[in-house]
């Protein structure tokens, strides 16, 4: 019995000093005085090749643009990002044209590009040691049942299965151990088990796109009106994951971009949606609307109203600045509008071309 | 018929003192047979328009008009290897060029402009090119220029079959006839091809170094065009032309897309159905001819049948003309054009159809015989859009007459303007009905230098412009979804420079031409400042063609070069060129070798070319690659049964 308590006593040590290693290895090879900031993913253009990363400190204010390029003996991303991703020590960037995933480390260096089944990637999500990736599979606006998740394996980094997920899945999140899938196209959110990959669905009035996950596990999600699936129930949608039920907070005109056209506040008591609004002249021009998520009503003053070109929203989960995308087109660059948690305005800072969204690491 | 023009400039010359003559010397002294432009210049002195000459025609008849324009105009046209091109004249944009077939723009009326791919050398007799505004003859687009697509009419008397086969490198292939049958009143037409192109060349990834065969970017196109012409009298006739055309092309894959081997390429299929039909009526003091055309144009993204994208076209003209003098004349005319859109995205409650109305006016006048001023006005009227009135004035002035030369100086001012397209305005969601038309002024200066003896005849000409072009539309990021808007004001102005020289030497006929440009196009104005001062996209400052073409007794022997300069990409740039992505210059040289042979009557002419002979690795778009070095042969017979 001692023995065998020597020896589980030597196990558990064992495990400890071996994970604490393993971070001490993550934390030699990618020291936080490197990789601590945010980098704003700036899409660029399809076929474009304007694609590129920004790092900015927001300690010190500086901006370093084409990190990727930087880190990478000048090599450009070469295709468009649409949505980056960390998951354990991996940065997922979903690239169109040419579809690939690009894997890169907390240094932006390229460690590895997943091309097998990955045909219009759009958003992943990480679960164990499993990245489920949505891909439109090809023109999902004309043949909806082409498209599927992708299940690829990080451990053994195989893409082990394609899921059929008809509908062109964009946005995912999972709670309560079941994956939420977002459909373009389709009026419908699919909600697959994660133990027994059964797919099952929430009925819509409008077509979804990204969700925010609550402290409470419960999800946002946005609904939008596009050209193929008008709609005029636009809007937040909360969805109990529970219980699966879908409360809708009207919003119209709620953006049709991609990937971070949502973001809570530091402190989740603010959910920031990118949707523009009518200017005193009646013309649509964009904005950040605030939606409370105490009292569940959008706040009058939105955070940003009359700018045009709006691609996203993210907030920062060090300080609360909130950072807002402006993009002018595919082939110029940029601005990031920078606010104070409070909503206060501070810089606008010149980014990549169209910039969509930012990642931030420790 | 090139000895007539000859004599014809020789005599002229030497009378000096009639304008009409003097007119047809200084048109006419390089002229080649097939060159039809003096009925546009001859209400639009000051303008420069010009021929390519029916050897370039014939060297570059197995392509699409972008590869004859980009070796022998000093015209950049972005394209990439896949079968999409689109112009960029004198620094404007794509919808900013009208391509003219009979009375027909052919742009599209939803994107606004031509495939210049899908525009197959072979079917036509010559390409005349306007350079600078004509909005005020040729109506909405035409800012930058015009191209002019021509057929010649040879009445002919008995019959005549031509056809073409031509094999080229990466699965080249062309077939080609034309059958003319008439008895000098009637005559039939019927020009037919099929081109193919599989593209399957090889190319090398500047990004890994490795070596790649192209994919994705196969292309095949097909078109006939039906000729009926009947002449009722030297005065009277009736010509149509009906032209039938169908292209399809795979989206070129990118050569990291080649590369990852994952992506299937994307299609494109247009179907085009265009009809002109022209009655003409000169024998009388006020000459009159009508016309009446229909278009019927229909694209497919990826063979998808729910999303067709396509106009129909129903345009009526009516013209009169008289001529007071061979001083004094003019021209009316009114046009009338009913759009039915076909659009699977539109609303039929927001547009269900268009028209349009245009009523000109042009004049020609020559106070004394040295010089020539001409005017054009055109009001054209849209439905539901407020259109601005559009006057051209133009000027020529003969300089110095010698028994074998003529230099002039010629001078226009115009304005131009173009509609915004159906997609600018109608597009769901997103159209914009607000928008502003664009609206340029172009002002031209040159000067022009003719010599013509027995054995030698050359051409110089200078022309100096300046382009303003105000709420140049494009698309941006607006609300979540991408906008037209009338964003630019953009000064194109530079400078070209032309040279054509024929030389007859013994048994030796030789043609050596020279073109250079220098373009540089400033945004002068835009919705985002950073944009102010900087070169405008995909436009060179610098570009220059030479062509040398030797004939000696059957033989021939050409050869031509043309330089591209640098081109902005974008305004993005990367870590060694933060200003923006440059697409380095390039030069690239062709060759060809041809040999005629007459058996009977029939002529049978036999050429071997190669494009691109120093396999020099070029881009004309960030990501895509193009051919390398190809070789070509033609096959070309000229089977006459003609009695005239």
């Amino acid at each position: 019995m001692k023995n065998l308590f020597k020896l589980f006593a030597f196990l558990f040590t064992a495990i400890v000093v071996l994970s604490s290693c393993s971070d001490d290895n993550d934390n030699e090879l990618y020291p936080s005085e490197l990789t601590k900031g945010a980098y704003i993913l700036n899409y660029g253009g399809y076929s474009q090749n304007t694609s590129s990363i920004t790092k900015y400190d927001y300690e010190t204010q500086t901006l370093t643009a084409f990190y990727y390029q930087l880190q990478n003996g000048g090599n450009k991303i070469g295709s468009a990002p649409q949505y980056i991703y960390k998951y354990e020590n991996r940065l997922y960037l979903m690239n169109n044209n040419p579809d690939r995933v690009l894997v890169v480390d907390p240094l932006f260096v390229a460690q590895d590009t997943i091309t097998t089944d990955i045909i219009k990637p759009r958003y992943c999500v990480g679960y164990g040691d499993y990245l489920y990736i949505s891909c439109w599979g090809g023109d999902v606006w004309t043949d909806a049942s082409v498209s599927y998740l992708v299940k690829y394996n990080v451990a053994t980094k195989k893409v082990e299965k394609k899921i059929s997920m008809p509908g062109g899945p964009e946005g995912l999140a999972i709670a309560n151990g079941k994956l939420y899938a977002a459909l373009g196209y389709a009026k419908k959110i699919a909600v697959m088990d994660l133990n027994t990959e059964a797919i099952s669905y929430i009925t819509t009035e409008a077509v979804s796109s990204y969700f925010a996950k609550d402290k409470s596990g419960n999800l946002y999600v946005t609904f939008i009106s596009s050209y193929s699936n008008p709609s005029t129930q636009t809007g937040l949608g909360y969805i109990n994951t529970s219980t699966n039920t879908l409360t809708l907070y009207s919003l119209s005109n709620v953006s049709t971009s991609y990937s971070s056209i949502l973001s809570f506040s530091k402190d989740y008591s603010k959910l920031y949606v990118v949707a523009a609004a009518y200017d005193a002249s009646w013309n649509l021009v964009g904005g950040v609307q605030i939606f409370n998520t105490s009292t569940k009503m959008f706040e009058t003053t939105p955070l940003v109203s009359g700018v045009t070109g709006i691609n996203g929203v993210s907030v920062n989960p060090v300080d609360g600045d909130v950072y807002v995308f402006v993009s002018k087109g595919s082939t110029t660059n940029g601005n990031m509008m920078v606010y104070s948690a409070g909503g206060e305005y501070e810089s606008t800072l010149t980014v990549g071309a169209s910039p969509a969204m930012a990642i931030f690491l420790d | 018929m090139r000895r007539f023009f000859l004599s014809t400039g020789i005599l002229a010359l030497v009378a000096g003192n009639i304008f009409a003559q003097e007119e047809q010397v200084a048109d006419s002294v390089l002229l080649s047979e097939v060159a039809a432009y003096a009925p546009y210049k001859k209400y639009q002195a000051g303008a420069k328009i010009e021929s390519v000459s029916i050897e370039q025609v014939q060297i570059a008849q197995s392509g699409g008009l972008d590869q004859l324009l980009s070796r022998f105009a000093p015209i950049y046209l972005k394209s990439n290897a896949g079968g999409l091109s689109t112009i960029r004249l004198r620094g404007t944009a794509p919808d900013h060029t009208s391509v003219n077939f009979g009375g027909i723009n052919i742009n599209s009326l939803t994107l606004g402009h031509s495939d210049f791919s899908s525009v197959p050398v072979y079917l036509f007799d010559g390409f005349d090119l306007q350079y600078g505004s004509s909005s005020a003859v040729n109506g909405s687009g035409s800012i930058g220029g015009a191209i002019y697509l021509g057929l010649n009419n040879n009445w002919t008397n008995g019959s005549n079959v031509k056809a073409t086969i031509s094999q080229g490198s990466f699965g080249e292939q062309l077939y080609g006839t034309k059958a003319y049958w008439g008895n000098g009143k009637f005559e039939s037409v019927t020009r037919l091809y099929y081109f193919m192109l599989k593209n399957d060349f090889p190319f090398t990834n500047p990004d890994n170094n490795k070596n790649y065969i192209q994919r994705g970017a196969m292309i095949e196109n097909m078109g006939l065009i039906q000729e009926l012409n009947y002449k009722f009298g030297d005065k009277e006739w009736f010509k149509s032309a009906l032209w039938l055309e169908h292209d399809w092309h795979q989206i070129q894959l990118l050569m990291d897309e080649v590369a990852s081997g994952n992506t299937t390429p994307e299609t494109l299929d247009n179907k085009n159905i265009r009809f002109w039909s022209e009655y003409e009526n000169n024998k009388h003091p006020i000459q009159y001819k009508a016309g009446l055309g229909y278009v019927k144009d229909m694209q497919l993204y990826n063979a998808n049948q729910d999303a067709q994208i396509g106009t129909n076209r129903l345009i009526a003209e009516l013209e009169a003309k008289q001529d007071f003098s061979v001083t004094l004349g003019y021209k009316a005319g009114a046009r009338y054009t009913y759009i039915k859109p076909d659009v699977y995205a539109y609303d039929k409650d927001v547009i269900d159809h268009e028209q349009q109305a245009d009523l000109y006016l042009s004049g020609f006048y020559s106070p004394w015989n040295k010089l020539k001023l001409t005017m054009n006005l055109r009001q054209q009227v849209v439905t539901r859009f407020d259109v601005p009135f559009t006057p051209s004035v133009g000027a020529e002035y003969r300089l110095y007459l010698t028994e074998n030369s003529v230099t002039k100086a010629t001078g226009s001012i115009a304005r131009s303007y173009r509609v915004p397209t159906f997609n600018d305005r109608y597009w769901p969601i997103v159209g914009n009905p607000d928008l502003k038309p664009e609206d340029g002024m172009n002002y031209e200066l040159g000067t022009q230098y003719s010599y013509c003896s027995a054995k030698f005849r050359t051409e110089l000409k200078l022309n100096a412009f300046l382009l303003n072009v105000k709420n140049w539309i494009e698309w941006a990021p607006a609300s979540g979804d991408w906008k037209p808007f009338n964003k630019s004001q953009v000064i194109s102005n530079g400078f070209e420079f032309s040279s054509n020289i024929e030389a007859t030497l013994t048994l030796v006929q030789l043609n050596f031409r020279i073109n250079y440009s220098f373009n540089p196009t400033k945004i002068k104005d835009d919705q985002n400042p950073d944009l102010i001062g900087r070169q405008v996209l995909y436009v060179p400052k610098h570009m220059s063609n030479a062509f040398l073409n030797i004939h000696y007794r059957n033989w021939g022997l050409f050869a031509d070069g043309n330089y591209t300069g640098k081109r902005l990409a974008n305004y993005v740039g990367n870590i060694f060129n933060p200003n923006g992505d440059v697409l380095n210059d390039y030069f690239l040289l062709n060759c060809g070798l041809s040999r005629k042979q007459m058996v009977n009557k029939h002529l049978f002419t036999l050429i071997l070319t190669s494009n691109n002979i120093m396999d020099k690795a070029y881009y004309n778009q960030p990501g895509y690659a193009m051919w390398g070095r190809s070789f070509r042969i033609t096959l070309s017979t000229d089977l006459n049964f003609s009695k005239n």
